[in-house]
């Protein structure tokens, strides 16, 4: 080759006129980050299977109605719920490894009120369905299935035995805890759908079980514990000896019943709890008596609290033994108590000293525990002791015939009441389809987003925000709220400390931080999508996303 | 984007990339994504001068490349002398706004460019060099540098004898010449650097800027911890982030919540695999030492 040929041929300068992106350095990788929704720990534990990680997203941006819709679409009583729900999701918040755990329940309580106000409705958009469902008990395990099975479109028919829907969330939970306004708008939403309501018939009674299983595709049983436990002692027929839940229903429809001047309270659950504090605000002097010590107490920490602060007064170690007086209760004769062996509830049991002590009261309020009365129910079904048999989504031994509520094996709580309801709905829209139903949309993913999933480096430290609570002074002169709403601000604040964990939120940290250009915005919707033409596979997107919304995976 | 729940808000984050996919840098290069992030602080028109080193070929092998600003790739001592010529070139040419730019490795700036560099700063050129410290002369197999730190491992300094020296001070050389403006940075910070650089864009004369840039073969380091590493080196005050203006007004601009011991820096690279518990504290008083000499200048006043 001459030299002029090769000056032709190689410029004096070199310089680069094609794009490196005909390099496809994605065939590099050996492994490849995928964007996934992880379970928050706190999704795992709502026993309604919220999705808090969302609906704190969208609450920390003000997007409430869009909130609350997502929280509607797991829990159709979130005004209800950010009340009364003892939000165990927050005990296992992995923000508390961090500092303090999101005040879940307060924001949740603010959404939910922020619906009420904006009576924000529920449009019905599935076709009818021509089958109909027969929901009996109208408490919340009842209402719930009647909603989302109304919303897939079935004719649903509830029929209760009680002059106004709602349960225990009325009859049972008292206003300054659950204002009745709170609990109607919920219930309302329910009724402008078109479920039909029969309130006053008792099935079993009015109206034979048999009726209702002819008459419907499928039945959804939610009627309820209320079998008050036995109290073998004397005196139990005098004047001014009541169970809990009938001195709570009397109370609750806004009549007030005397109950004298002092008044005993037995029993350590939140029933117990309620019914001292409804005591107080009817003018009374308040004992309650437990037969263990307070650290076995079954009634939540906060609510004892706010017990003692309103002036009850709490004698521990100590069971009943006799009510006397004439015809009307002038006191009770209590038995010392001291601790034994642990028993099956793994708490130490109570074993009578023999020695005694009297107590002046003209009330005495039996909270010792209801259970589920068999004979109310078909004599068909498979019960396992005093509760209902059922699989995981609520099905019976019978065909067409499902149950939920305080009816089965769950805790007795509203919002276990609620899942129950849901996955029942979802069982029966199973059923009636003819398809196995076994996932009911919980957003229970497989993989968890524990704490050790976050990259925690990317969250400040802020303060949880406290409750607002009534002095107890005040609280004990009237049956008002004691705890009110937070403010937007507040809600906004909180909703913010989330961390989202296991959601995408777009906060563009794999983006940011790609060397090699990747992750990009993903055009046709929410979050962000991997170049896999030029990812390397570093990982670096994954180390450093913030809520283990990322992961890696290894190809064969 | 949303980021209300985070530490740094993320949309500040400037869009626009100048550069692209396909480079050639390893998987999870501190290097590859600073230049990244570097460019989106400055912006254009923005013109690189690259002396021989591994970002010297990152961009890709002729005739490809992934850069989207003019690129000069330059003989590995000469980046000093030839941003000096070229930011002359582009102000002959009614070019003046132009931002020169040189990046070169800790070699080619601790080592082999630093006469070039101090006679650049020297005469107060209208130009920013920007050092991508990674520590070693990793294109060519991880020899050690004037920028390799005390105790590392590298290829001529094997783990039976670790580098005996500490690492040369070039920031405390760099402040000696009395230049506009001297800034730290790592792309474990992204807003902070970023703001470096448009800063320093905005500035004139001579400015310098350090990067601290993982690099997973030369540090044994999982590809996937560059970040993290290089963000422990800012939490233990390793690599304190800080600018300097006229050599007068020093500020710490990324100040740690708590300072992390140097153990979790150390331990989490193989190049200091052999360090023993002792040199460990030896190593720590070091850091400590100098990092409470730079302290006390931060926030002084200039008068
Ligand atoms: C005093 C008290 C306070 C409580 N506080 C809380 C709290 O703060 N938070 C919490 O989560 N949980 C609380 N609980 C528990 C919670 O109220 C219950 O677990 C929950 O209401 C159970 O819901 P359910 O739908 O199964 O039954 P219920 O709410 O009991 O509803 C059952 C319904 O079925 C109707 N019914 C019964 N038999 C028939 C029949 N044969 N035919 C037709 N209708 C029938 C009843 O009238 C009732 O309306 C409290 C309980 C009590 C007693
Ligand atoms: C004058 C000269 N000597 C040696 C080399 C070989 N060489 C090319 S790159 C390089 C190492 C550069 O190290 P550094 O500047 O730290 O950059 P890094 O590769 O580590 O990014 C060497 C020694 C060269 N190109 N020119
Ligand atoms: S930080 Fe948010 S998503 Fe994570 S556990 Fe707590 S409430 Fe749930
Ligand atoms: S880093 Fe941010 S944007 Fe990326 S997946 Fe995680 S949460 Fe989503
Ligand atoms: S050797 Fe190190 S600096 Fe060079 S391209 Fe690879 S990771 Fe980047
Ligand atoms: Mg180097």
């Amino acid at each position: 080759m001459k030299y002029t040929d090769r000056q032709v041929k190689t410029p004096l300068c070199c310089i680069s006129t094609t794009s490196s992106l005909v390099n496809k350095t994605g065939s590099w990788r050996f492994a490849s980050p995928v964007f996934i929704h992880r379970a928050s720990p706190c999704n795992e534990q709502c026993p309604a299977g919220e999705d808090i990680a969302g609906y704190m997203y969208l609450a920390a941006q003000g997007r409430f109605e869009d909130a609350w819709r997502l929280i509607m679409k797991e829990n159709p009583f979130p005004a209800v719920m950010g009340r009364v729900c003892y939000h165990s999701c927050e005990t296992r918040c992995n923000r508390a490894e961090h500092d303090d755990a999101v005040s879940i329940n307060m924001v949740e309580r603010f959404i939910g009120d922020y619906g009420l106000a904006h009576s924000i409705e529920i449009e019905l958009t599935r076709p009818e369905i021509d089958k109909r469902v027969a929901i009996v008990g109208a408490g919340p395990a009842g209402l719930t299935a009647a909603y989302y099975l109304r919303l897939m479109g079935y004719g649903v028919t509830v029929f209760d035995s009680n002059e106004l829907p709602g349960g225990l969330m009325r009859y049972g939970i008292p206003p300054y805890r659950l204002p009745k306004e709170i609990l109607d708008g919920e219930i309302s939403r329910l009724s402008n759908m078109g479920i039909d309501f029969n309130m006053g018939v008792k099935v079993g009674e009015g109206l034979a079980w048999k009726k209702i299983n002819s008459g419907f595709d499928a039945v959804f049983a939610a009627i309820g514990a209320y079998q008050e436990a036995d109290l073998e002692i004397k005196g139990m027929d005098k004047r001014g000896v009541v169970n809990a839940l009938g001195f709570l229903r009397e109370v609750n429809p806004g009549k007030y019943p005397s109950t004298g001047k002092k008044v005993t309270v037995i029993g350590g659950g939140n029933s117990a709890i309620d019914c001292a504090r409804v005591s107080r605000r009817l003018g009374a002097d308040v004992t309650l008596v437990y037969r263990r010590s307070q650290s076995e107490m079954p009634a939540h920490t906060e609510e004892v609290e706010m017990a003692r602060e309103e002036g009850v007064e709490f004698l521990f170690l100590a069971g009943p033994g006799e009510i006397y007086g004439q015809e009307d209760v002038s006191g009770i004769r209590l038995v010392k108590m001291s601790l034994g062996t642990v028993d099956n509830s793994g708490r130490r049991r109570p074993e009578p000293t023999g020695e005694t002590f009297d107590l002046d009261c003209q009330t005495v309020i039996l909270a010792i525990g209801e259970s589920l009365k068999i004979e109310d129910l078909p004599s068909s079904l498979i019960c396992d002791g005093n509760l209902v048999k059922v699989d995981d989504f609520g099905r019976t031994n019978k065909a067409r015939f499902f149950a939920g509520g305080d009816i089965i094996n769950i805790p007795r709580t509203v919002t276990h009441a609620i899942g129950s309801g849901r996955r029942a709905a979802a069982a029966i829209d199973g059923f009636l389809k003819g398809v196995e139903r076994d996932k009911d949309g919980l957003n229970h993913t497989s993989e968890l987003a524990d704490y050790n999933s976050l990259n925690s480096f990317y969250f400040d430290h802020r303060s949880r925000t406290k409750a607002h609570i009534v002095l107890a002074d005040k609280r004990v002169s009237s049956f008002k709220e004691v705890v009110s709403s937070p403010s937007e601000e507040e809600a906004v604040y909180e909703a913010g400390r989330c961390f989202n964990c296991g959601s995408c939120t777009e906060c563009g940290n794999c983006y940011i931080f790609c060397p090699d250009f990747s992750i990009m915005k993903d055009p046709d919707g929410y979050g962000y999508i991997v170049d896999l033409d030029y990812c390397k596979g570093c990982g670096i997107c994954v180390q450093e996303c913030p809520r283990g919304a990322m992961k890696m995976e290894f190809m064969e | 984007m949303y980021s209300l729940n985070q530490r740094f808000d993320n949309m500040e984050i400037p869009e626009d990339e100048h550069m692209t996919a396909g480079h050639v840098a390893c998987a999870g290069c501190g290097a590859s994504l600073s230049m990244r992030l570097a460019l989106k602080g400055l912006g254009k028109p923005t013109a690189l001068v690259v002396p021989a080193c591994c970002w010297g070929i990152i961009p890709g092998a002729w005739p490809q490349t992934a850069m989207e600003v003019p690129f000069f790739n330059t003989a590995f001592m000469t980046t000093g002398a030839v941003i000096s010529g070229l930011k002359a070139a582009y102000r002959r040419r009614g070019m003046d706004d132009v931002c020169v730019v040189g990046w070169a490795g800790d070699g080619g700036t601790y080592d082999i460019g630093i006469q070039a560099l101090s006679g650049a700063a020297e005469r107060n050129e209208d130009v920013i060099y920007v050092c991508y410290d990674n520590e070693a002369y990793m294109n060519t197999g991880v020899q050690r540098s004037g920028g390799t730190p005390l105790g590392a491992w590298t290829s001529t300094t094997p783990a039976k004898a670790p580098k005996s020296e500490p690492k040369k001070d070039m920031d405390e050389i760099m402040i000696a010449h009395r230049i506009p403006y001297i800034a730290t940075a790592t792309a474990a910070y992204p807003h902070d650097l970023i703001a470096k650089f448009k800063k320093a864009r905005s500035m004139r004369g001579m400015r310098y800027i350090h990067i601290l840039s993982a690099c997973p073969p030369g540090w044994k380091t999982p590809e996937n911890m560059s970040i993290e590493i290089m963000r422990l080196a800012v939490l233990s005050n390793i690599f304190p982030l800080y600018e300097v203006e006229n050599s007068e007004v020093f500020r710490q601009t990324v100040i740690p919540d708590e300072v992390e011991p140097v153990n979790n820096y150390l331990r989490s690279q193989g190049r200091f695999k052999h360090l023993t518990q002792e040199d460990i504290q030896v190593y720590q008083r070091e850091v400590t030492t100098r990092f409470e000499r730079l302290k006390e200048r931060f926030d002084r006043i200039a008068v």
